[in-house]
């Protein structure tokens, strides 16, 4: 045989059998898809449920929806949306939307549970009881004015009501949501050491 | 004509074989491997993000407990962490027990909260103490879940391994002989195009293997994965690459290999 002429059939038997494989391939492939489609697409999308492009930074303005009392683009959980202000105290802390510990650290946070302020629902919102923060919480008076700048509006709510209640005592801070009560609370006692165990509650309603 | 329908049945069971026989050689190798884990764990530098993350959780509960951070200094380390991340890697894999000595942690930081009391002349009442008592249990408690998130799941996954450790380890035998009896009976099919089948059988195997990394690459966002915290994300994340690394290459080895294979098979045919 000619030597052109056996590289010829080599390269031809060559592709031939690559492409059997290749059809081998597809063969169990199409075999797969027909009836392991489903678990397959299930570990697929249990890993892209998990998959979170934290990248990517939500921007959208947080509105107020006057019609239907409700926010639009509600903040992104964990970040600043407002500003809590008690002039008689002297306080003035950044409000996050959130309530665990890593952003208790930065200001005073909301708990997601209840409402936003604008809302007419109960706002549940905390700061820790050391200086900087909410330490002279508890010397707070009645009549005493709480104002939350948000994005959106101004609010301001006047404290009718404080108590010292226990740690789990969630009966204490109900969450409503035809009546705008802002539930602003902190550890108790201060200067105390160790994991508080109570709570001291101002309760303050919208003016 | 029936003989080469039956050779290329043959194939195909040789290809499902051979696929088998490296998805449990690939699992055997990493992840029920300690050394495979310990190496990622090296890699990622886990024991440092633990460290850091455990570090963290203690400051977020310490602002709230009247204490200063410094209450905080030396309680634990990052070889402690290490030596911790270590020894439950272990115990997963069926190698010594448990040991997370939370206690150390709680007595070193007592120890330190004492020493601030006695500076400061300050006298603690028995709430306070109930306090105090609490603050270390939490502390302590921040410590072991930073190790090992859920003793319960540390259970589980241990027992998990070790029956499927098992179990594997015959799947392996068993392919590995049933590989050989296909080739055996590919020989005694066609002694002359034996070659050429093993070859297609080789490549097929070598696509088939590229597969996962198609997919990694393709449906799903890997490299976003948040699960637990951001250590374990990147922990899972580098597991399931390097598993998928693992059969990328092997795949292109094989294929290389096979397509090298069926050019001497081709050849052998032509010369004949």
């Amino acid at each position: 045989m000619h030597k052109r002429e056996k590289n010829n059939t080599i390269m031809k038997a060559t592709i031939g059998n690559t492409v059997v494989a290749f059809i081998y391939v597809f063969l169990i492939v199409l075999v797969i898809t027909i009836f392991f489609s489903a678990p397959i697409s299930r570990a697929i999308s249990l890993i892209n449920m998990v998959s979170i492009d934290t990248s990517k930074k939500i921007q959208s303005e947080v509105k107020l929806d006057l019609e239907h009392n409700k926010l639009e683009n509600y903040p992104e959980y964990g970040t600043r949306y407002a500003t809590l202000t008690i002039d008689a105290l002297d306080v003035k802390l950044p409000l996050y939307y959130g309530d665990t510990l890593s952003v208790l650290r930065y200001g005073a946070g909301q708990s997601a549970m209840g409402y936003f302020p604008g809302e007419g629902g109960s706002i549940l919102c905390m700061a820790h009881n050391t200086s900087g923060f909410l330490r002279r919480l508890h010397e707070i008076e009645l009549g005493t004015k709480i104002k939350i700048d948000t994005s959106y509006g101004n609010y301001t709510y006047t404290v009718y009501d404080t108590k010292i209640i226990p740690m789990n005592d969630f009966d204490s801070v109900p969450i409503q949501k035809d009546k705008e009560v802002l539930m602003l609370f902190t550890c108790h006692p201060i200067n105390s050491i160790g994991h508080a165990t109570k709570r001291f509650v101002a309760y303050a309603s919208l003016d | 004509m029936v003989k080469k329908i039956f050779s290329y049945i043959i194939t195909l069971i040789l290809v499902l074989l051979l696929i088998a026989t490296i998805m449990v050689t690939v699992i055997n190798q990493t992840l029920l491997k300690k050394d495979f884990m310990i190496g990622i764990l090296v890699k990622n530098n886990y024991y440092k993000e633990v460290y850091d993350i455990i570090k963290d959780n203690f400051i977020n509960n310490t602002v709230q407990s009247g204490l200063e951070e410094s209450v905080l200094d030396g309680i634990i380390t990052e070889e402690e962490v290490r030596n911790d991340v270590n020894s439950l890697v272990a115990y997963m894999y069926n190698e010594g027990e448990l040991s997370v000595d939370k206690e150390i942690v709680k007595n070193r930081l007592k120890e330190n909260i004492d020493e601030v009391i006695k500076e400061n002349n300050k006298r603690v009442t028995s709430e306070e103490q109930h306090s105090i008592g609490l603050y270390l249990d939490t502390i302590a408690n921040l410590y072991e879940e930073g190790i090992t998130y859920s003793t319960k799941y540390v259970s589980s996954i241990r027992s998990a391994i070790q029956k499927v450790e098992g179990l594997l380890k015959k799947a392996m035998l068993a392919g590995f002989i049933a590989i050989v009896v296909v080739m055996i009976i590919l020989f005694a099919i066609n002694r002359k195009k034996a070659l050429k089948y093993i070859a297609i059988s080789m490549m097929g195997v070598g696509l088939l293997s590229i597969i996962p990394k198609i997919i990694e690459a393709t449906s799903m966002q890997i490299h976003n994965i948040l699960f637990l915290n951001l250590a374990f994300s990147h922990l899972i994340i580098a597991i399931i690459e390097s598993v998928v690394t693992y059969f990328l290459v092997i795949g292109i080895l094989l294929f290389i290999l096979g397509f090298a294979v069926n050019i001497i098979s081709s050849k052998i045919q032509t010369d004949e």
